[in-house]
């Protein structure tokens, strides 16, 4: 797996003139006799860096060594040069989101949120404005004096990045903050996540769904099975799967049409058949998504649906750990 | 965000975070279920002390004490094991120990909400027991001195303590946090109480009793030592508790 790391091709200047914001060196984690991260080695600087893995790749075991809810086993986590499990003045300038959505359920938003922030350390005179305006930010303006009993998982969401962004920190560290959200609130959410990054902080952000990331960052991490297999840059990743046979499934009337229109061309590798639908595998997307385009119009099939069964995260895992990963995919 | 020093504020002493927690803890309860359930166990001892009274028996002081006692052992636990043993199991301790304070804070936080309120509602339950009890006291069977101090210094402390025992408990197994100190208090402290002295000296709902003014194993047990048994067995959970807080992660993996 090591051998298809991809590093970045030219890492920014003024990001290597920087200090480290968070330093990992050769950090393991175990849970008894279970793995959670081995001998990962990492570095950020600055910007929105996207944490990318299957559920239980060892993504949330990373973000809570950073904020010093877990010690590694092995190796070391300095996050702003110290030791964030031990130092109460690493962890002040951290402001994390985990990725459960369980709050105090007997409280307002409002009071949560306050409280949140004067355990952060601003000042009981400050922390109530604050924390209005960190709600007020996150849309919750018409909620804030609700129990967060009543809340939606979406509203849960935004409530915990209030709690992260109350107290002005500058490492924000956001475990799947996307999950459960309609779409209207996820853009919202990665609007605010975009407006912080643009602001200095740094920010630390985990998915297992590659669109998600994908609106937030270039920058990515890839990580499985505990282990990082690549680093870098987004596109460079996805030029590198797109190298590879891709599938694209087209939902249409007359499937087995469109697939007569296709089977001459050079890059199409298979064809398959489904009820309603063709499936191609191709080894050049974008000539094969124009020939589709073509045979759609010339003979007028109608097209009920087209989407990439490879445009996900299984996708990248079955390239970088050679087809081994299928079963974990997106 | 706050505009301010850019990564928050200063950080918290022990004893700050510690008050900020006990007053939104103390609000959680107040607003919670777990108080009218411990209202409703409350109604126990009164009811049975109108009981005896209206049925003309001879209201003797150990006999009222005892479901006193007993509602001792329900309801401290009942509200600092449920609510230390839910932070864990419901993982929002993640919100708190990712903060800069003292992880010591949270479990002291909780005492902080939780035993005034036990203790409030424990005396005021022995009190109405005391008023009404007194219609049905006979010569023949009279009270201790200061039968309404005691009790309420008995079931005050006794909410301090087991309070302490029960947050201890439910640190170290908090998935059945509440379960583990009813089994501890109900099952394994009462029938020590009952065994010869040096045993039931390991006993809390012992020295409530002695505190109370119920001298039945030991009639020379002194309220000194019932005090300090009392408080030391209680403090000798809070501290494996505060061990087990202050090396923990409370992880087993991902979810």
């Amino acid at each position: 797996m090591a051998d298809v790391a991809v590093q970045p091709a030219v890492e920014p200047a003024v990001k290597q003139a920087t200090q480290a914001v968070v330093q990992i060196d050769g950090c393991s984690k175990w849970y008894g006799h279970v793995l959670g991260v081995s001998e990962v080695s990492w570095t950020v600087r600055g910007g929105i860096v996207g944490l990318l893995g299957p559920n239980g790749a060892g993504k949330s075991t990373l973000m809570k060594m950073i904020v010093g809810l877990l010690r590694p086993t092995r190796g070391r986590v300095a996050v702003f040069g110290q030791e964030p499990s031990r130092s109460p003045d690493a962890r002040r300038r951290i402001g994390y989101c985990p990725e459960h959505e369980n709050l105090y359920d007997e409280l307002t938003a409002l009071e949560w949120v306050t409280c949140m922030a004067q355990l952060s350390g601003v000042p009981r005179a400050r922390a109530r404005a604050d924390a209005e305006r960190a709600l007020v930010e996150m849309g919750l303006q018409e909620s804030l004096k609700r129990r967060v009993r009543g809340f939606s998982k979406g509203m849960r969401q935004r409530t915990k990045l209030a709690q992260c962004l109350v107290h002005d920190p500058q490492l924000l560290i956001l475990d799947e903050p996307l999950t459960g959200v309609d779409p209207i609130a996820r853009a919202e959410i990665v609007d605010r996540i975009q407006d912080a990054a643009a602001s200095g902080k740094t920010v630390i952000v985990s998915s297992h769904v590659l669109y998600e990331i994908e609106a937030l960052t270039e920058e990515i991490i890839v990580i499985y099975r505990g282990q990082v297999l690549a680093e870098g840059n987004i596109y460079e990743i996805r030029t590198l799967i797109d190298k590879h046979p891709h599938r694209i499934r087209i939902e249409c009337d007359r499937p087995r049409e469109l697939g007569e229109g296709l089977a001459g061309e050079d890059h199409v590798v298979t064809l398959a058949f489904e009820r309603a639908a063709v499936v191609v595998e191709t080894a050049e997307p974008d000539r094969c998504y124009d020939r589709i385009g073509k045979v759609v119009l010339e003979r007028k099939i109608h097209v009920r649906g087209l989407t990439s069964p490879d445009n996900n995260l299984g996708a990248v895992f079955d390239y970088l750990t050679g087809g081994t990963a299928r079963s974990v995919g997106g | 965000m706050s505009g301010g020093a850019g990564g928050g504020g200063n950080v918290l002493g022990g004893l700050a975070a510690t008050w900020l927690q006990g007053g939104w803890t103390a609000r959680r309860l107040l607003r919670g279920r777990m108080l009218w359930v411990a209202a409703f166990f409350a109604l126990g001892p009164i009811a049975f002390t109108v009981l005896i009274v209206q049925s003309g028996h001879t209201a003797r002081w150990e006999e009222l004490f005892a479901p006193l006692a007993l509602l001792c052992g329900l309801v401290p636990p009942l509200f600092t094991a449920s609510t230390m043993a839910e932070e864990i199991e419901d993982r929002t301790y993640t919100y708190l120990w990712s903060r800069p304070l003292p992880r010591w804070t949270v479990l002291i936080g909780k005492l902080v909400a939780t035993v005034p309120v036990a203790a409030v509602l424990l005396s005021l339950t022995a009190l109405i027991c005391y008023q009404l009890g007194q219609r049905g006291i006979s010569p023949d069977h009279p009270w201790p001195s200061a039968a309404a101090g005691r009790a309420v210094g008995a079931v005050a402390l006794a909410a301090l303590a087991l309070s302490m025992v029960a947050g201890g408990l439910a640190v170290m197994m908090p998935r059945h946090g509440l379960g583990v100190a009813y089994a501890y208090l109900l099952v394994l402290d009462l029938p020590l109480g009952l065994m010869p002295f040096s045993i039931a000296n390991l006993s809390m709902s012992h020295h409530i009793q002695t505190l109370g003014g119920v001298r039945g194993t030991d009639p020379n047990a002194s309220i000194g030592a019932a005090v300090l048994w009392l408080v030391g067995i209680g403090l000798f959970w809070l501290i494996l508790g505060l061990w087990r807080i202050s090396k923990s992660e409370f992880a087993s993996g991902e979810k």
